[in-house]
């Protein structure tokens, strides 16, 4: 009896401060984001009130005025999705699979391209924007010494190339991780299988699709699902890049703004929860799609 | 697996690759060298190599910035925060992984399900909080840092998981009591996960802007990741580039030696938060 009553002294008092901390950080703030949502802070009578769906109204008012970039806002989250899921990943799977095959430096190459991952998103931000600054940047020094001096740009500073430029920003520092998580998973494929279709001849664009997808295809879910989720949280690349100007915000960078610089509790909430939803929604349709995909291969 | 490519194609590959990853050193090489340049130096060519190595901007980043007391917060915020993840996260792992009690499998999906919510579209609520209460500065990082759900909750749990529980029945037959048996036995023997969960945790800490960047409101506390970015937007007015190079340099040093150094165990620790999560 004694000793049931020490196991549980020790139970508790080991869960009980995480266990507090998740209350508070987790389940309170996303409690209160919801309750938030539906109210507004009155400045005359100084408190909350209920305010029933204005927030939301206001919201999409604003995404289809496009009022603060709201509309250019959810435009561009979405566009991150597509670019995570369509273009980063896949071409970290072509690069995970020649790094399987060992090509020559590959040891090189991998640690190298997770240099990214290990570095301040800060730092790594200024570094591009050293590169592509209109004066002093390397980019538009490079074209100035091959003659195409023409096509020389404020980069980062402009509507026509400012998202394109994040965008680059994102597939350069973003390649590393998946690439890691991929390659660890071919390297786990049982050598027979690869053997054994070495001995049938099939090529490289055989394995690759035939072979290699489908073995690790597990992996892969998990990735485009751990990408697709982080696509509905992007705002860091932005806000550093360009602080969210010329066409490059996120829903989750507006949200940021208008907590900080407006003190728009009610709307930072209501969109904060929208996003969330939307990339619930969005990341179980994929998840979904690629699941039955999947089973085409058993 | 062997290589089987064409040779054709293998250098085509191969050139591709290199560019990329030229991209990624380069600019750090390039920060390097022009942190030696006087401002003049600088603004007459980006590309020449400085004339002589001069440590001049250094020491106006450590004279001039605050970048030695952000470095100094960052050591400290850095070790302590990584310090109680480890703690907290642990200990939630263990009583998961080995003890029977009600509630633990909503325990469990719970620190799961953390890892799905993002941090921003709860902002609102997190800012009015941490004001109400007064929370800004280390203390309220700090407190925010205590978790010991997620990630690394999960890779403590896989560890666990698979530790034989007989270790604990002798120790329970000489008399030692479960927080013994926790901290004198079990603990020494996760080495490996301790080493995984504290060198991701530390880099993330290191590195970490967000956060941060919203609760050190104060300049004497702020870690370097915040610390830079207002040196960085400083000098787009003062035009101090070369001062900001060293800034630069300084503050990026730690991570890139620790990665130098221990390049496989930072990735196949990576490789196990990522999967786990």
């Amino acid at each position: 009896m004694k000793k049931n009553t020490s196991k549980k002294i020790f139970i508790v008092a080991m869960l009980a401060w995480p266990l507090l901390h998740w209350a508070i950080f987790t389940l309170y703030m996303n409690i209160q984001t919801v309750v938030y949502s539906v109210q507004r802070f009155n400045y005359y009578i100084g408190d909350w009130q209920f305010v029933k769906f204005k927030n939301y109204s206001k919201l999409f008012d604003y995404i289809l005025t496009n009022t603060d970039n709201f509309g250019i806002a959810f435009r561009n989250t979405f566009l991150w999705l597509g670019l995570n899921v369509f273009i980063i990943i896949p071409i970290a799977l072509v690069v995970a699979y020649f790094l399987t095959k060992k090509i020559p430096l590959y040891r090189f190459f991998s640690s190298v391209f997770f240099i990214p991952n290990i570095i301040s998103i800060v730092v790594l931000t200024m570094a591009w924007s050293f590169m592509w600054h209109p004066t002093q940047g390397v980019v538009n020094s490079i074209l100035d010494i091959i003659g195409l001096g023409s096509l020389k740009q404020t980069w980062l500073g402009n509507s026509s190339t400012a998202l394109g430029n994040v965008f680059l920003y994102c597939v350069w520092a973003g390649i590393g991780w998946n690439n890691l998580i991929l390659s660890g998973a071919i390297g786990k494929i049982p050598k027979e299988i690869l053997e054994a279709s070495e001995l049938d001849g099939v090529t490289n664009v055989q394995e690759f699709f035939h072979i290699i997808i489908p073995s690790i295809w597990p992996t892969i879910v998990t990735v485009v699902i751990i990408g697709a989720a982080a696509a509905f949280r992007v705002f860091l690349q932005p806000q550093l890049l360009t602080n969210g100007q010329y066409g490059t915000t996120s829903v989750p960078l507006r949200v940021v703004k208008t907590v900080t610089e407006d003190s728009g509790y009610g709307l930072a909430s209501a969109a904060g929860l929208t996003i969330a939803v939307l990339g619930f929604i969005a990341v179980y349709i994929i998840k979904s799609l690629l699941d039955r995909l999947g089973k085409k291969w058993e | 697996m062997k290589n089987t490519f064409n040779k054709k194609y293998l250098i085509i590959i191969e050139v591709i690759l290199m560019f990329y990853a030229i991209t990624l050193i380069f600019p750090y090489v390039w920060i390097l060298l022009n942190s030696f340049k006087s401002v003049s130096e600088f603004y007459q060519s980006i590309w020449s190599l400085p004339k002589t190595f001069n440590i001049q901007n250094y020491i106006s980043a450590i004279k001039e910035t605050n970048i030695l007391i952000y470095f100094k917060n960052s050591i400290f915020i850095t070790v302590f925060a990584t310090f109680i993840q480890i703690l907290f996260s642990s200990s939630v792992a263990y009583v998961l992984a080995k003890y029977e009690f009600r509630g633990r499998n909503i325990i469990f999906a719970l620190a799961v399900s953390g890892l799905l919510i993002p941090v921003s579209g709860t902002l609102a609520p997190f800012y009015l909080f941490m004001s109400k209460l007064g929370l800004f500065n280390t203390q309220g990082l700090f407190l925010y840092y205590a978790s010991g759900m997620g990630t690394n909750m999960l890779i403590f749990y896989g560890f666990f998981k698979a530790l034989p529980w007989a270790y604990a029945e002798a120790a329970y037959i000489d008399g030692a009591n479960d927080f013994q048996i926790f901290r004198k036995i079990m603990l020494p023997m996760a080495k490996g996960p301790i080493i995984a969960v504290g060198t991701i945790s530390a880099i993330s800490i290191w590195n970490d802007y967000f956060i941060p960047s919203i609760l050190l409101t104060n300049p004497k506390q702020q870690t370097i990741a915040v610390g830079l970015h207002s040196l960085y937007v400083q000098q787009q007015f003062a035009a101090s580039w070369t001062v900001l190079f060293a800034a630069i340099i300084i503050s990026a040093l730690p991570t890139i030696i620790l990665y130098v150094f221990l390049h496989d165990k930072i990735s196949k620790g990576f490789m196990l938060a990522g999967l786990k999560g």
